[in-house]
């Protein structure tokens, strides 16, 4: 299932084939060599991610970055690739308006986390696909499997259900903040709502408090609207499953 | 059990206080915890600890600021004492960056906890 496409721009064939090479083992990729090529591709091509380096011939990454975020405000998320030695701080970056900010020399383990952030995974092991796999989905196996290591079934039943409350109540303070426009209170707790669930393996919700994140930087808020009800849907879900006891069915 | 050594965890949300605490327990750990930045400091100047768990999005006092503080305080056991960062935008400083703010070692957010674990052991050693 290889749908999700990424734009990699950068004026050194090594990098290209390097990050591409990683981005095929799980998604799609397309590469420029130039800002210009970049702005050209974005205006005819629908990408999930774009990753730019900063130091570019031509047209530079910021320069790009603000040509393709006037051509369309609606733009996928873009992430800088830096050299450490540039001079422009990662707080302004991510302040224009960046996503994240990746700098050289770039650690492979790293960077398929980082883009699975924004891509989700597609590893066919996790079980996306089939209504058997679904629960893992839900609550990701892995993370279960981990925490057996050091505690009883009883303990992680309890943590999940202490985990639901966290949920709830975090998933109250974010729906409030949003009401108020409260932009703060929202980055905080969907901050916080990003690490509680990642660390429990809840990846749908991870996943949407990510974007939501990300949505809430760039204030983009009607869509921000949409991902927060459908994160409602997911924590539905998830409160489903955790109470209907199957976290230790086989 | 001799002398268990004693982790201090800075961290709001109470669930990872909780999973953090039942993995470190595992390994016989004491663990204490803090909600935030300011808490971790009155804990500190309370007692001694053998390292520091440090989520860097906290409430009141971050824990960027917090150990920017602990290092300068005058109590060599309290300056000194290891610090592993925790959050979840690691991915936004490099080692050096990590080094200079004060940071042994920084773990991604989401945790997990068998490196968390690892990370412990090696800087207790």
């Amino acid at each position: 299932m290889k749908s999700n496409k990424v734009l990699i721009v950068d004026d050194n064939e090594l990098i290209l084939s390097l990050l591409g090479n990683l981005i095929n083992q799980q998604w799609t990729h397309k590469t420029a060599k130039n800002g210009i090529e970049a702005v050209e591709l974005t205006r005819d091509e629908k990408f999930d991610l774009i990753l730019i380096n900063l130091q570019l011939p031509i047209l530079d990454g910021i320069a790009a970055f603000r040509k393709i975020s006037q051509n369309n405000p609606e733009h996928c998320p873009i992430i800088a690739i830096s050299d450490p030695s540039n001079i422009i701080d990662k707080d302004s970056l991510l302040s224009i308006g960046f996503a994240a900010v990746l700098v050289k020399p770039i650690k492979p383990n790293e960077f398929m986390e980082l883009l699975s952030c924004y891509l989700g995974s597609t590893n066919e092991n996790s079980g996306v696909q089939g209504v058997g796999n679904f629960a893992e989905v839900i609550i990701d196996k892995k993370v279960i499997d981990q925490l057996m290591k050091y505690n009883s079934a009883e303990k992680i039943n309890a943590f999940m259900v202490e985990f639901l409350v966290e949920v709830n109540q975090l998933m109250n303070t974010i729906h409030d903040a949003f009401a108020k426009r409260d932009y703060n209170q929202l980055c905080e707790n969907l901050h916080i709502l990003k690490g509680v669930t990642g660390t429990m393996g809840a990846n749908l919700i991870f996943l949407s408090s990510q974007k939501a994140e990300y949505l809430t930087f760039n204030n983009r808020w009607d869509d921000l609207g949409n991902e927060l009800d459908k994160m409602t849907k997911e924590k539905i879900e998830l409160e489903a499953f955790i109470n209907s006891d199957k976290i230790f069915r086989k | 059990m001799i002398n268990a050594k004693k982790i201090l965890v800075g961290e709001d949300s109470s669930i990872i206080i909780n999973l953090t605490r039942s993995v470190l327990s595992f390994e016989k750990y004491e663990m204490k915890s803090a909600r935030n930045g300011k808490q971790v400091l009155e804990l500190l100047e309370e007692e001694d600890f053998d390292l520091i768990l440090m989520d860097l999005n906290m409430p009141v006092l971050d824990g960027i600021t917090c150990t920017k503080t602990i290092r300068k305080m005058d109590d060599p056991k309290k300056s000194k004492i290891p610090i592993i960062a925790i959050s979840g935008n690691i991915h936004n400083y490099t080692h050096d960056e990590f080094r200079k703010m004060g940071f042994d070692h920084f773990l991604q957010k989401p945790l997990d906890f068998d490196l968390l674990l690892a990370t412990v052991k090696k800087t207790l050693t």
